[in-house]
């Protein structure tokens, strides 16, 4: 017999109720449940070293890098693009603005910035005009990213200038993100690129209906991401102190993190910018929480990709065909 | 009440309850600890991995040497990049370990990692690598909590392999080697190319190995296009020897039917299959048996943990690679540095520190370095 919409209302019990009235809430929450749930183990299997003042700090530290990548890619994928090119530009970046140092330190951040954004600005400019998908071309720039800078450092070791070497305080990266973050922020909920892009990843025929030069904001995004990658490489720089190899996976990790602070990898108005801390934490805590309890490295890696397996097949909405709404 | 507001508040409590308890944990912990004696010590062991041929052997060696003197070693393993090496010694330290055993990818990340170690007050030793930078080592040197490192004779090793070609009459090389950022990299590229430049043999072409991208096959790749394009082409320096690079050049070598025609010469392969590589021919010279430097960065770092340091300064060991050249000593490379045998038994690890052999002095040592060889091998064994 057919149950009519009536009837149906009317055999909820409460506790059903509650949760389908705040289905879309108790979705968003899930990241947040994710990572109070990794603090807590964490902090309970390590005896509460995870939670000492020292670990914390380390732990927002080592998230600083992904995080910043973060920002960037979440401009990105928001109108439903993918950048895989982010450890090639990384790479690049440092490698770029290391040698620029070598003539002259003042050079060193605006070079890193720069090749940050001229290769936004390729990867951005090949998926508009030629119309490929900037996963594809992204890709490639990944690739040529590191085989760049793998030949160069294949030759030479390449160090920061020391007079860098002051500003490598956990202080300097948390005031640079904080600062990051915030400008991100405003430029995706209040002004025309962030508003725009997620418009695009929403409905992208709707979009040029209404009038957006999708094009244009789509190239912004990249253009943010790029800056922000060059930051990065300068971030990397300074933490290593030099040049040793092209970045492995950074663009994986990024994404992971993202995945795990419940983005949506389709785009659109769900993307929040939150998802850019509350997944760079997740992940950080859970690498630095593994090698406290002395888990063999050869395991880590496993655990992480089990755990990304996890998260994607809870919150996938099969429905939508979407990661998290 | 919202039920955001709510479930805010509610997190908010349950995260301070956990901090509050963890904290009480940790106390309880540090009285458990107290009530020990003495105290384990535990030291972590930074390295590129623990699994391929080589590298097991030295975890089997430190492992054994651990065991010996009560121990207990973190191993932590795959960071393949500077920024992932920091991050490693930051999450040791935070695991509460009494010191640190490095191989550093890089001299530019030991600035960091001094900072790091002296910060933190724990001591920390390099394996396998000095510090070829003047400035980064004059700046290394000044922290206390610098005991030094073990590294091997590069220089004296890639002279004599590279005139083992010579005496060869090998002509046209082709040379594979990982981006050599390091020290090790940098001595053994260096004094390689050079002295390849003085003998007379020219390089026909260079290949560089990512460390991230399965180097095995890409070796394989390196071998079958240099035999397509250099057909004059009759010998190959590994300057690396990670577990599969040779036998990839091996099987390439066999399938081209040029077995005898292509040498090879190679930096720290282990033990298995090569009295027949020897015999065949396509082997003429290899340096290896590097295995055991981590043991003697390890024992530095122990007597240092046991109140009873070798020395006040950093310690500097360079140690000679085991130089293998013929059939003959290929059989006893492989009879001595298989992955059944250690080369230094858990007696003589002990008698190496001065908790069991208070007489025991930094010059001891360094004798025990410098008499390391598959001579010295053979007479304490046979």
């Amino acid at each position: 017999m057919k149950q009519t919409q009536h009837e149906g209302v009317a055999n909820q019990t409460p506790v059903s109720g509650f949760f389908r009235k705040n289905s879309r809430y108790l979705a968003k929450l899930i990241p947040f449940l994710g990572l109070i749930a990794v603090f807590t183990f964490f902090a309970l299997a390590t005896g509460g070293r995870s939670v000492s003042m020292y670990n914390l700090r380390l732990v927002l530290l080592q998230a600083v890098i992904i995080m910043t990548g973060g920002i960037g890619l979440t401009f990105v994928i928001s109108h439903g693009s993918m950048d895989l090119s982010l450890g090639g530009v990384l790479s690049l970046s440092a490698v770029f603005g290391a040698l620029a140092g070598e003539y002259s330190p003042a050079l060193t951040i605006p070079v890193c910035i720069l090749t940050g954004v001229v290769f936004g600005f390729l990867t951005a400019g090949m998926h508009v005009l030629l119309r490929i998908p900037a996963i594809l071309i992204s890709f490639t720039v990944m690739f040529f990213g590191r085989g760049l800078a793998g030949t160069i450092v294949a030759k030479k070791s390449i160090r920061l200038p020391f007079v860098f070497y002051s500003l490598d305080t956990p202080l300097f990266y948390f005031a640079v993100f904080a600062v990051l973050f915030i400008l991100a922020y405003i430029v995706f909920e209040y002004t025309k690129i962030g508003k725009y892009n997620r418009a695009i990843g929403s409905n992208i025929t709707a979009a040029v209906m209404s009038g957006i030069k999708v094009g244009r904001y789509k190239i912004f995004a990249f253009l943010i991401s790029g800056t922000l990658i060059g930051i990065c490489g300068f971030l990397s720089l300074l933490r290593t102190g030099g040049v040793t190899s092209a970045a492995s996976g950074f663009e994986f990790d990024v994404m992971i993190s993202l995945v795990l602070g419940g983005i949506s990898l389709t785009g659109g108005t769900s993307v929040k910018l939150r998802s850019v801390i509350i997944g760079g934490l997740i992940l950080s805590m859970m690498g630095n929480g593994l090698v406290l309890l002395s888990v063999e490295s050869a395991y880590v890696q496993a655990i992480k990709g089990l755990i990304f397996l996890a998260t994607v097949a809870i919150s996938y909405q099969r429905k939508r065909g979407e990661i998290i709404s | 009440m919202t039920l955001k507001k709510t479930t805010t508040r509610l997190l908010a409590a349950l995260m301070t309850v956990i901090v509050l308890l963890s904290g009480g944990i940790m106390q309880v912990m540090a009285e458990d600890n107290a009530a020990e004696f003495p105290p384990k010590k535990t030291i972590a062991v930074i390295i590129q991995n623990t699994d391929d041929a080589v590298m097991s052997m030295v975890k089997k060696l430190l492992d054994s040497a651990a065991e010996a003197l009560n121990v207990e070693l973190l191993y932590k393993t795959g960071d393949l990049d500077g920024g992932a090496q920091i991050q490693a010694v930051e999450n040791v330290i935070a695991a509460g370990v009494d010191g640190i055993m490095i191989w550093p990818l890089a001299d530019t990340i030991v600035p960091k990692i001094q900072q790091m170690c002296g910060d933190a007050k724990i001591p920390f030793v390099h394996m396998f690598r000095g510090i070829l930078d003047e400035d980064i080592a004059a700046l290394t040197k000044q922290n206390p909590y610098f005991l030094g490192y073990t590294t091997e004779n590069e220089a004296d090793a890639s002279v004599k392999l590279t005139e083992i070609l010579a005496a060869n009459g090998n002509q046209n090389v082709c040379l594979v080697y990982f981006p050599p950022g390091d020290s090790t990299g940098v001595i053994r590229y260096n004094t390689i190319t050079e002295t390849l430049a003085k003998e007379g043999i020219n390089v026909l072409s260079e290949c560089v190995l990512s460390y991230t991208s399965r180097p095995q096959t890409q070796v394989i790749d390196a071998t079958n296009n240099f035999l397509a394009t250099y057909p004059e082409m009759d010998s190959i320096f590994l300057l690396v020897g990670i577990t599969g690079l040779l036998d990839g050049v091996r099987s390439v070598v066999e399938s081209e039917d040029v077995l005898g025609k292509v040498n090879v010469v190679s930096f720290d392969h282990p033990a298995t299959g090569i009295e027949e590589m020897f015999a065949s021919g396509a082997f003429i010279g290899m340096a290896s048996g590097g295995y055991v430097d981590p043991l003697f960065s390890f024992i530095i770092l122990y007597n240092y943990l046991q109140g009873t340091p070798l020395s006040d300064e950093p310690i500097e060991l360079f140690m000679d690679y085991v130089i293998v050249t013929s059939y003959d000593e290929a059989v006893s490379f492989a009879k001595y540095y298989n992955s059944d045998f250690l080369v230094y038994t858990q007696e003589e690890i002990k008698m190496m520190t001065k908790y069991y052999n208070p007489d025991f002095t930094l010059e001891d040592l360094q004798q025990i370095v410098l008499d390391y060889s598959i001579q010295d091998v053979i007479s304490r064994f046979e």
